[in-house]
């Protein structure tokens, strides 16, 4: 056996093993009748109860309806802006840039909550600006399927954007250029010729959402549920929040998300299988040009700017200004009077908040880092390689995605309890727990980044004489690290956020933030939880800071 | 000759595993602590001490919240320095369900268990609690205690309707559940997503149909669902909200007391009531002596006043409330729904589809 297929073959057994255990657990006990640790027979009961009556047709429909038009919302959201930053002279990109960092930063329970605060019916900022300054009487309701899709579709406009705009930024302009050259316009050109060339990476920024919506939990809890609109994560959440829990039904559901998932992932192999043609980073020097706004330059750049600061950061001015607040208040001059540090001393004298801070940076970079790497060679035999195993490889690391997070909890839980691998109750548990989860997340980042530079490079350091790891990290790899670091940053940022695995799989001693933040928001402390939040962001924003400052240092720089 | 050896051997081995057991000393968690109570107070105080200082370890888990958790942790460490005391919190059904699993599978090395009132019928009859009488016991009143000896509690809980002061004069405030039907709240009640208290309340005192019925036309109201009681209060403070269907009675007098909040409630008829967080000892706990201690601790005179620093309503006799308005509410005339137990197991399954089918689903 050759040295190569070997390593692959550890590859796809090490991934294999971090996937393949908690989905065998999910379609085991979506079949079992009985909970986990119980013996029992196997049924298809679930299944059926599945297909007995409309109350689950109307959550898929409502599922579909949220996660087509909010992950649409997102993808043209991030269209729009990496467009307008990347390829034309729009002034003032460094403060979109700034802007976008927010909504990546803070987490989507927070967002949520502030946009809750903006739309209040008495005190929220929008239905006060309504009604006194434009006299609508009738307060403007959040609590319903427009104010879902606009939560979660504006929260994830940031994501997209961070998706896209490498590929926008490292797309070769030749295209493009002659599309300008023979006659076509800007709209021409970047329907025609941009966004055809980015085809496989704009697919799977919508795919990528359209998945984070349909297991979203956030947005269908806060504002679904008061709303009376039920979606797919709310019935997972109404079949775990009883005891006894019904296992049983939620496998059930995971095994749906699953199959709802596989049909997305088919969509976007299809979408990439002929790579070749997108190709963007080639052994070719070029300068990407930038669209010439003309006089439309100053009016669309303000417009731009205005949309990023209503969007990303007025949300969380607020959650920012409720954190000082003994509770919520619109701003008024007595709410100036009632500002206080209360919450920021309340939350700072629990001693498990150093802990969680501790425990989660450990976690997140640890996760960040296996994670990126393990993808990068992952994306690496996946895309370049014409291995038989690869299609496998791309399908185990994808797969996870599927896998609601308490689910995964629960699978973990009963896997560690029961083989002889000591690390239930540890920091491990939780590690493997993260690695599983943001897998697919740094696979896209990997492979989408991998599409996009030309195999000549690695060919020429073949015919150099270079070894498979000489070329990987020294070609391959630098030629990565924007992708890299980008998905780095991603994985961190959300393994900060992480909460449904994790509230099962800590213990004394190995609280993450997230919990903290759950438990506040559980207690409803929403001002604790508005300043545990801002410090989060605060130290995420240094984190993601850093991280960029590194990469932009080692990366390849572009000519 | 060396099959009937070799089977000798087997069924030798096999008696071996049968006999070595029974042949062990080792004592059940139940009968270390069954003959410690035997021995008078102080003997049996410097027993329990002696025995919490050779393990070290006190390893809990609470559904209570976290500000409380930490202020039990934090006077316990301090009491018993010589032990290394461990806590989480078991939230909500997750938490339970952990504990279950882990129970299940033979590892719970948690020795203390508290959970919510709706889920002790559930957690005695998976067998995660030991028999355990604790001294302190003889403090509380039967609605307190479990009959069996698995679980107690030092606390309840009231559930009221709240409003804000500033938009609604408390001459106008609703003082009963059917007040709330009038159309002049129309859009103004919220209601939590788990208002176990008072569907419960409802259901012993009105039946399921009565209960169905008024659930329904609630909802009719134009009542919003809202996940949190500290939260509604809250949002009844700022004025977001007018009327609050469930919110704690201790929490409205908590607000009202220290951040100065235009709060008011009203005493429904009746007034359902739950009794707080049950704690009983792990059946198989690692540290049976600590346990000890640490249950005997919380139902004490100094966890009970630690619980009712945090305003909540203690339930040991001769601890005072912090708040007069929400003590001795009997007396003020009240109509008390306490709901037992017992029965509070058994109506969960239908209070949950209650829940489910007519504030979630909307079927109605």
């Amino acid at each position: 056996m050759r040295k190569e297929s070997f390593f692959f073959l550890i590859i796809v057994a090490l991934v294999a093993y971090l996937t393949l255990v908690p989905l065998a657990m999910l379609l085991y006990g979506s079949f079992k009748s009985t909970p986990p640790g119980v013996a029992g027979p196997l049924t298809l009961a679930h299944y059926a109860e599945l297909f007995k009556g409309w109350e689950m047709a109307i959550s898929f429909k409502n599922s579909l309806i949220f996660s087509f038009w909010s992950s649409l919302l997102a993808f043209l959201g991030g269209v729009y802006l990496a467009w307008m930053t990347e390829r034309t002279n729009m002034a003032s990109k460094r403060l979109v840039y700034a802007c976008i960092v927010v909504p990546l930063i803070v987490p989507g329970i927070l967002t949520t909550v502030g946009w809750i605060m903006l739309f209040g019916r008495r005190t929220g900022i929008i239905n006060l600006l309504a009604r006194n300054v434009f006299g609508i009487e009738q307060p403007i309701d959040i609590y319903n399927m427009p104010g879902m899709i606009w939560v979660f579709g504006s929260d994830h406009i940031a994501l997209s954007f961070l998706l896209l705009v490498a590929a926008f930024r490292s797309m070769d302009p030749a295209l493009e250029e002659a599309a300008i050259v023979a006659g076509a316009g800007i709209i021409r050109t970047t329907r025609n010729i941009t966004l055809r060339i980015l085809l496989p990476a704009t697919l799977a920024v919508w795919i990528i959402n359209f998945v984070r919506a349909i297991e979203n939990f956030e947005v269908p809890a806060l504002i679904g549920i008061p709303a009376g609109i039920l979606v797919f994560a709310t019935e997972v959440y109404l079949a775990t929040h009883k005891v006894p829990t019904d296992f049983g039904q939620a496998s059930t559901f995971a095994t749906v998300y699953l199959i709802l998932t596989a049909v997305g992932v088919s969509i976007y192999l299809k979408a990439t299988a002929a790579s070749e043609r997108f190709t963007t980073i080639t052994g070719k020097g070029y300068r990407p040009a930038a669209f010439d706004l003309g006089g439309w330059k100053y009016l669309l750049s303000l417009l731009t700017l205005l949309v990023c600061f209503v969007i990303f950061i007025l949300p969380v001015l607020t959650v920012i200004w409720s954190s000082f607040l003994p509770f919520y208040m619109a701003p008024s001059l007595e709410a100036l009077q009632s500002l206080t540090l209360d919450n920021y001393k309340s939350l700072y004298s629990l001693p498990l908040i150093k802990r969680a801070f501790w425990n989660s940076f450990i976690l997140g970079i640890s996760s960040s880092t296996i994670v990126m790497i393990l993808t990068a060679v992952a994306a690496w035999i996946v895309v370049r390689t014409r291995w038989r195993g690869k299609g496998l490889l791309d399908f185990l690391a994808f797969s996870p995605i599927a896998v609601p997070g308490l689910v995964l909890g629960m699978a973990m839980i009963w896997t560690y309890l029961t083989l002889p691998i000591p690390i239930y109750g540890t920091i491990w548990i939780l590690l493997i727990a993260y690695t599983i989860k943001y897998l697919p997340y740094g696979m896209r980042a990997s492979s989408f980044s991998m599409h996009q530079i030309h195999k000549e490079l690695e060919e020429a350091s073949e015919t150099c004489g270079s070894s498979w790891s000489t070329t990987f990290f020294r070609i391959v790899l630098p030629l990565l690290l924007p992708g890299f670091v980008a998905g780095w940053i991603y994985v961190i940022t959300h393994s900060f956020r992480e909460l449904s695995t994790s509230i099962l799989l800590y213990r004394s001693g190995t609280e993450v933030l997230s919990v903290v933040i759950f438990e506040l928001w559980d207690a409803g402390r929403y001002p604790e939880l508005s300043a545990l939040g801002m410090t989060l962001v605060a130290v995420l924003i240094t984190i993601s800071g850093l991280a960029k400052w590194v990469g932009g240092r080692f990366a390849v720089q572009t000519v | 000759m060396r099959k009937k050896i070799i089977f000798q051997f087997i069924l030798g081995a096999l008696g071996l595993l049968v006999i070595l057991p029974s042949l062990s000393s080792a004592k059940t968690v139940e009968e270390i602590l069954a003959d410690i109570n035997k021995l008078p107070p102080a003997e049996r105080n410097k027993q329990l001490e002696a025995g919490a200082k050779k393990e070290g370890v006190l390893k809990f888990a609470s559904n209570e919240n976290i500000e409380l958790i930490t202020l039990y942790h934090n006077a316990f460490a301090a009491k018993y320095p010589f032990l290394k005391v461990e806590s989480w919190r078991a939230s909500g059904a997750k938490g339970v369900e952990r504990v279950v699993m882990e129970h299940r599978a033979g590892k719970l090395d948690t020795d203390v268990v508290a959970v919510p009132f709706e889920i002790v019928g559930y957690v005695k009859k998976q067998g995660v609690w030991g028999r355990y009488l604790s001294p302190e016991l003889n403090h509380y009143s039967d609605q307190f205690k479990d009959r069996d000896g698995y679980w107690a509690t030092n606390h309840y809980n009231i559930a009221v309707i709240g409003y804000n002061t500033n938009l609604v004069k408390t001459g106008e405030a609703p003082k009963d559940y059917p007040d709330l039907l009038n159309p002049k709240w129309k859009g103004e009640i919220s209601i939590d997503v788990e208002p176990d208290r008072a569907v419960q309340g409802w259901l012993i005192a009105w039946g399921e149909e009565r209960t169905r019925e008024y659930m329904k036309a609630l909802m009719h109201n134009g009542a919003t669902v809202r996940r949190g009681h500290t939260l509604q209060t809250q949002l009844l403070c700022s004025g977001e909200l007018k009327v609050a269907v469930e919110v704690y009675a201790y929490r409205v007098a908590q607000l009202r007391h220290e951040k100065n909040c235009p709060l008011g409630m009203s005493f429904p008829n009746p007034t359902p009531g739950s009794t707080g967080s049950e704690i009983g000892v792990n059946k198989n706990a690692p540290h049976p002596h600590a346990a000890a201690l640490f249950v005997d601790f919380v139902l004490g005179t100094e966890g009970s006043k630690i619980l009712a620093g945090t305003g909540r309503i203690p339930a040991r006799r001769g601890v005072k409330g912090l708040y007069e308005e929400v003590s001795n509410l009997e007396e003020k005339g009240v109509n008390l729904l306490m709901i037992p137990v017992e029965q509070a197991g058994r109506l969960d399954p239908l209070a949950k589809k209650l829940i489910e089918e007519i504030l979630i689903r909307r079927q109605f």
